[in-house]
């Protein structure tokens, strides 16, 4: 209170008028029946509670807006992403049916750490190798069973002269 | 029915029983991760459990679906009587066969 200047007047009803510096509206206070020294420490008691109120707003005001930047920031550096659909398709395609959904689940769950410990670049990365990790074999597996089936066509076609 | 046991299927039962009553794929894959030095491909992972579970050595349960994994449900995988005797048997058979020799550099 000792900063804050303020000046108290009475209004025709009879009702303290205090005129707080950088408040534009006064404060009224009841004086009535009060000693000279009881209604000086009301009205600082009120001052300060006004004062008191005013920082908070300040301050709730203020920390809204840095949260609103901290906010903005981080979407900036770490936008919400998802696993390349691609790339989830091609599980869904060559993983069990039973488990498909599960495995893409997993496959997610990991996906949202590898963002959240380097970033969406890394992550989109990391999991297309997983998914060549996966996919490879199965293809390299049907493959090999397709030449196989051809040897057997060829030799099939052989026999019988064709 | 084949009742042995390939390597990659006794880790996968093992990351399973360490990670009891939670073993579901991710888990699985990190423990194996933690605990072989390695990171087997989720669909390998899958794949052995697969096969597991038509052997009777595993069975499968659904959980709930949750927002964190694109609304897809997690299953959690848990060893049945059935396929702890397997375990069990391929260990004691891995143990015949290894008393007796004596490995360079082996500590026990």
């Amino acid at each position: 209170v000792t900063n804050i200047s303020w000046e108290a007047t009475k209004d025709e009803r009879g009702r303290v008028c205090v005129r707080v510096k950088g408040c534009p509206h006064p404060l009224y206070v009841d004086g009535s029946g009060l000693s000279d020294k009881d209604l000086t420490r009301r009205i600082v008691g009120v001052v300060e509670t006004h004062f008191a109120q005013e920082q908070l707003k300040k301050t709730k005001a203020a920390l809204t807006r840095v949260e609103g930047l901290l906010r903005s920031q981080t979407e900036a550096e770490s936008p919400i992403t998802s696993p390349p659909a691609i790339a989830e398709a091609l599980i869904s395609m060559f993983s069990a049916k039973r488990f498909s959904e599960s495995q893409l689940g997993d496959m997610q769950e990991i996906f949202d750490n590898n963002v959240k410990r380097f970033g969406p670049k890394r992550a989109k990365r990391l999991y297309w190798y997983e998914v060549v990790r996966s996919v490879g074999p199965i293809l390299f597996h049907w493959l090999k069973r397709i030449g196989f089936v051809a040897i057997l066509v060829d030799y099939g076609r052989k026999k019988m002269g064709l | 029915m084949d009742t042995t046991l390939k390597q990659t299927e006794q880790v996968v039962m093992l990351a399973i029983m360490r990670k009891h009553p939670d073993a579901y794929g991710v888990s699985i894959f990190e423990e194996l991760a933690k605990r072989l030095d390695n990171e087997v491909a989720m669909a390998t992972i899958y794949a052995t459990l697969e096969k597991l579970e038509k052997k009777g050595f595993v069975k499968s349960r659904q959980g709930a679906a949750t927002a964190e994994r694109g609304g897809r449900a997690k299953m959690f995988f848990e060893i049945t009587g059935k396929g702890q005797a397997a375990l069990n048997a391929s260990f004691k058979a891995l143990d015949r066969l290894r008393s007796g020799t004596k490995l360079a550099g082996a500590m026990a």
